[in-house]
């Protein structure tokens, strides 16, 4: 008699242990499930937070603007004299640096010499479309011998969120001084910040 | 015992309402991805319309500028910008396949300011996204270049 109820008390035991057992097992599954849930909510907000798209046609409109915007202003007519169009102000401007342009340009009414009213006819342009858009740009010249000789026209403009800007685009055109050949000037224009060269 | 059950139903609540939460949690931030994803999807389109309409504008023969034979790109004829600009609503019925849901207008900065609306017609909706593209202007008769741009506008 003694036996059978220690052998019902042990096989109670078992009942409990293995409950137990179960219960622990479930739980563990439960954790499993939670931890895979979080891993799933970490793993999207990481792709939402670092794989945002590169957006390569808002750089290229960056691009295709710095570029027009150098291309149109070398065209365009600069009134200094009848026929000579910024891209010959330039070159004169570059061929001088010392003198800040030859004896042959006198600009405006003042008579401006080629780098002063280069400068000022690019600022104006500038103003009236980059600054404008809200774009931050720099421009400058580099002449062959003197390093840059049309500087400090920039415009800076802090973005409201990183969706509004866009990164820098670097414009460089450069443009030979003389028939040789080998001395050549630069026109840098940077679009969407300071130019880091 | 009672007090035990009234543990395991406790716990049970507070499970179920640490789940709710992760659960709104969850949903908030899909939405406010999925908002901006959506932002940046139209913003993507709108920048496609954009590059294909400046493509188009400056290889469009109405507009093109040439010199002896030779074309200019980036460069805008006034004479045919002027005309482009005045044909009535009708004939520029012709460009909706070519610029969709887009209205091009072209000012000069340079020596002096001029507009043109280009094409657009005035019905159309959508949140607009604007690029304006520098461009030359050229003066056929004076043999003079200045300088402005085209403004599209392209509404999604």
């Amino acid at each position: 008699m003694m036996k059978i109820k220690n052998n019902k008390n042990i096989s109670n035991v078992h009942r409990v242990v293995a409950l137990n057992k179960k219960k622990g097992q479930v739980e563990i599954v439960g954790l499993l499930i939670i931890v895979i849930m979080i891993s799933i909510i970490l793993l999207f907000a990481l792709k939402s937070m670092f794989g945002q798209n590169k957006n390569t046609q808002s750089k290229y409109i960056q691009s295709t603007i710095a570029s027009s915007f150098v291309g149109s202003m070398l065209n365009t007519n600069s009134l200094c004299t009848k026929d000579t169009n910024m891209e010959k102000v330039l070159i004169d401007c570059a061929k001088h640096p010392t003198t800040g342009g030859s004896t042959e340009f006198k600009c405006g009414d003042d008579g401006m010499k080629s780098c002063e009213f280069a400068g000022l006819i690019i600022e104006g342009m500038l103003n009236d479309t980059l600054k404008v858009w809200k774009r931050p740009y720099e421009f400058k010249v580099k002449s062959p011998e003197e390093g840059i000789i049309i500087e400090n026209l920039h415009f800076n403009y802090t973005f409201k969120n990183e969706f509004e800007g866009s990164s820098l685009t670097t414009f460089v055109q450069p443009l030979q001084v003389d028939t040789s050949g080998y001395r050549t000037m630069e026109i840098i224009l940077c679009v969407g910040g300071i130019c880091e060269i | 015992m009672k007090k035990q059950s009234q543990m395991k139903i406790g716990e049970s609540m507070v499970i179920i309402i640490i789940f709710l939460f992760l659960l709104v949690f969850g949903l908030v931030f899909y939405v406010k991805y999925k908002l901006i994803s959506v932002e940046s999807s139209a913003k993507e389109n709108a920048n496609l319309i954009a590059i294909q309409t400046v493509q188009k504008i400056q290889f469009l023969p109405e507009l093109q500028c040439s010199i002896e034979g030779t074309i200019n790109y980036n460069c805008i004829d006034i004479y045919k910008l002027a005309s482009l600009s005045e044909l009535s609503e009708e004939k520029k019925g012709v460009y909706e396949s070519m610029f969709p849901k887009t209205k091009i207008s072209v000012k000069q900065t340079y020596p002096t300011y001029l507009e043109w609306d280009v094409y657009g017609k005035a019905s159309i909706t959508g949140n607009k996204h604007l690029f304006p593209i520098p461009f030359a202007f050229y003066n056929t008769t004076a043999n003079q270049h200045y300088f402005g741009y085209v403004e599209i506008q392209v509404f999604i």
